[in-house]
């Protein structure tokens, strides 16, 4: 009988991050909904028009043709992170998700081919369930988003005097770390995102930087937004300094701090796309620099004065 | 030889660029820019299998210099490339 369907109880959130629209419908009594509220909250949005992005339905995935595997990290994936296989077939993208605890297998994703429709489904207990759906809205979003003049980055964002400035680096180089020294030796700092802020290209071309819902282990999931001001790659050193990069430079830069799978031609080149124009507009930087207050000192003089 | 699957010429902000975004090339963390020759080399040979006589006569049908420089040329590139982890023997 209809009403007795197992999804009848389903409901469905509406979120905008970057300015993009997508929705999540899974059972109104999964403990996942209480776990989005903090950092996906902020970002709900009451529009009732079909989302601009994608739906994922979270419940049972359909079974998928696993006979072509295109990706796997299962070998090299570092302890503690969530593994990724990844297939293809013609109805569109497949990732199976591993737990780092198991080992095993605790969710599928399915995208369509022009990642409008997303099904997850997810296994284990509420806590890897949880990690697991939080990747894979944030696969859907990247995927989605990549021909779309906008890349999800690899990044600490804070907000200064009106403008957006994004700390890159690799894990543990410390990103997050030059966001405190510039809220501790600066006025009026704010800590926009620790981990994937949003950068989007308007069709002005101009570059602007938004909060997102995944930020890493710093719960700041702020739903605002800024025009870019600067990129900066934080490279450690003995000593303070601020190089201007070259354009290539400044490509090769913010390319490696953005997320994307690239093998797939179209979403490579959506991607290259989005970098050129970010990088044609706003000046990229390394900063050569201590763990202290001077080197965000020496740093936002540097970014600062370039647009003065 | 043969390009590595996966590499792929872009132009960025002007410059010829040799982009990884392969399934293979997901760790490879570098760009490395081409000067005019070899662009116009790379996208001869893209997907063709070649060796340095290949090279050393595009050369020459371009360029027009002679074929003893262009031999040289082509091996110094070749192994550049070799090298660089661009291409396979």
């Amino acid at each position: 009988m209809q009403f007795m369907d197992k999804n009848f109880m389903n409901i469905s959130r509406t979120y905008k991050v970057a300015g993009h629209v997508f929705r999540i419908e899974m059972d109104g009594d999964c403990g996942i909904w209480e776990k989005t509220s903090e950092p996906y909250g902020p970002f709900e949005t009451e529009e009732e028009a079909e989302p601009s992005l994608f739906s994922l339905t979270v419940g049972e995935a359909e079974a998928f043709d696993r006979s072509n595997p295109v990706y796997s990290n299962l070998d090299t994936v570092e302890p503690g992170f969530i593994g990724l296989s990844v297939y293809r077939s013609e109805a569109g993208h497949h990732f199976e998700f591993t737990q780092p605890m198991s080992g095993s297998v605790n969710g599928r994703l399915s995208i369509t081919e022009d990642f409008s429709r997303a099904s997850l489904s997810l296994e284990g207990s509420e806590t890897e369930r949880w990690l697991t759906f939080n990747t894979a809205v944030n696969f859907c979003f990247l995927l989605s988003t990549s021909c779309r003049d906008t890349v999800l980055t690899h990044a600490s964002c804070v907000l200064y005097q009106g403008k957006a400035y994004l700390f890159l680096g690799k894990s543990g180089t410390g990103k997050s770390t030059h966001s405190r020294m510039w809220m501790r030796a600066l006025q009026d700092v704010v800590l926009m995102n620790d981990d994937h802020p949003v950068v989007r290209v308007g069709e002005d071309g101009k570059a602007t930087a938004y909060g997102s819902p995944w930020s890493g282990k710093t719960r700041c999931y702020k739903n605002m937004q800024a025009p870019v001001g600067g990129i900066i790659r934080i490279s450690r050193a003995p000593y303070n300094k601020a190089r201007r990069l070259s354009p290539v430079e400044s490509y090769a830069s913010l390319m490696t701090s953005c997320s994307g799978m690239t093998w797939e031609k179209a979403l490579a080149d959506g991607r290259d796309r989005t970098i050129q124009s970010v990088i044609a507009g706003v000046p990229c930087w390394v900063m050569e620099c201590l763990p202290d207050e001077d080197a965000a000192r020496v740093c936002a003089k540097a970014v600062t004065e370039r647009q003065a | 030889m043969k390009i590595i699957d996966g590499f792929r010429l872009r132009d960025v902000m002007g410059q010829a660029t040799v982009i990884g975004e392969g399934v293979n090339q997901v760790d490879f963390n570098k760009l490395i820019t081409l000067n005019s020759s070899a662009a116009y080399l790379w996208k001869e040979i893209e997907g063709k299998e070649f060796d340095t006589g290949t090279l050393a006569a595009l050369l020459v049908a371009e360029y027009g210099i002679d074929s003893s420089l262009a031999e040289k040329d082509a091996a110094a590139i070749a192994s550049q490339w070799v090298e660089a982890g661009l291409v396979e023997a």
